[in-house]
């Protein structure tokens, strides 16, 4: 028998409460950095509302206040997120049973951080998965306000040391991972060495920093289901 | 002004949306490949590992700082710390670096 919808929503919920609680600071820090680069206040609080993503609203925001075109801006906001599909590619393995109308919903919670913790959730369900990116969504909105607000006031030097929040969430993540599993060390560190030669060597260094990203990590997670393809249903990562 | 915010807004909302809900709708069918299930299975620790590096190097206002946060996450995520103590000691450490090398004027 299943658990109700409500005991699913608030067991992801608390789940993602720890992402909730990272994001805050990531999202103060870029709209601290939006205000102060020249955006109105609530076009960054409406950027992160409809968004919901760092890299992608990041690179939108530079290009606003340039005053790209709308062409420049989608195309290059669409080359970061091109990363989701693979996420969302391998999500909708874990939720095949789902009608829709709630994929369609629930693809909105799609980033890095929920698609991790979601993936390593046995028997997700749909409750699960929106509780999950609730939290996670209110903390990033909530951290994108304060920051708005606070952009006019606060010191470059706070500014500059939340600039390295979102790495450290990333680091945090990955860690305990290649401490556990020999085939994820492998990975990460072979998407470490694409990623740093595509961002130094010469030529290499001429492609487009979000396509050297897909290329890194398309070649990593290859390589490594080549070298260590993963027995069963389930996956270890 | 304002049209044009609003518009371009509108335009990342929706090259946002799609990548992420495509695939989602589309694919309905268990993938059968070993490979390819190994592959979406390692693609977090990729995509998280190649976003990080170069990249954090560039996200403080020094190289120095930003290792130094660097180390400071890598060692407190080693010893077992959640995603918030990490991010707040580093950016800690990013703060305090940055004190040293460029004094109150900055």
């Amino acid at each position: 028998m299943k658990e109700s919808r409500s005991k699913r929503f608030w067991d992801g919920f608390r789940y993602g409460a720890p992402i909730m609680l990272g994001y805050a600071p990531v999202s103060f820090a870029f709209a601290v950095g939006a205000v102060g680069s020249g955006l109105p206040w609530w076009v960054v609080i409406l950027i992160s509302m409809t968004n919901f993503t760092s890299a992608g609203q990041q690179a939108g925001a530079g290009l606003m206040v340039a005053n790209s075109a709308w062409y420049e801006i989608g195309a290059t906001v669409f080359v970061v997120n091109i990363r989701y599909m693979l996420m969302s590619l391998s999500l909708s393995q874990r939720m095949l049973q789902l009608p829709l109308t709630k994929k369609l919903l629930l693809a909105n919670g799609v980033t890095d951080e929920i698609y991790y913790l979601a993936m390593k959730k046995d028997g997700l369900t749909g409750w699960f998965f929106a509780g999950l990116s609730a939290g996670p969504y209110l903390g990033w909105v909530g951290g994108t306000v304060l920051g708005a607000l606070a952009g006019a006031i606060l010191p470059a030097s706070i500014a500059s040391a939340l600039g390295i929040a979102l790495y450290a969430m990333f680091i945090a993540i990955v860690v305990p991972e290649i401490k556990k599993s020999h085939p994820a060390l492998f990975v990460c560190m072979t998407a470490i060495a694409l990623s740093v030669m595509l961002a130094y060597l010469p030529g290499l260094s001429l492609i487009p920093s979000s396509w050297s990203l897909i290329i890194a990590a398309v070649g990593a997670a290859a390589l490594g289901a080549w070298l260590f393809p993963m027995d069963g249903e389930e996956a270890a990562v | 002004m304002t049209v044009y915010y609003l518009l371009m807004v509108l335009v990342m909302a929706v090259v946002t949306y799609i990548p992420r809900a495509f695939p989602l709708a589309l694919c309905r069918k268990p993938i059968k490949s070993r490979f390819v299930r190994s592959f979406l299975e390692y693609m977090p620790i990729a995509v998280l590992a190649a976003m990080t590096f170069p990249a954090i190097f560039t996200s403080t206002a020094s190289v120095l700082s930003a290792s130094i946060g660097m180390v400071v996450a890598l060692v407190f995520s080693y010893l077992g710390f959640n995603l918030l103590p990490v991010a707040l000691l580093s950016s800690a450490a990013v703060f305090i670096t940055e004190f040293v090398q460029f004094g109150w004027h900055f």
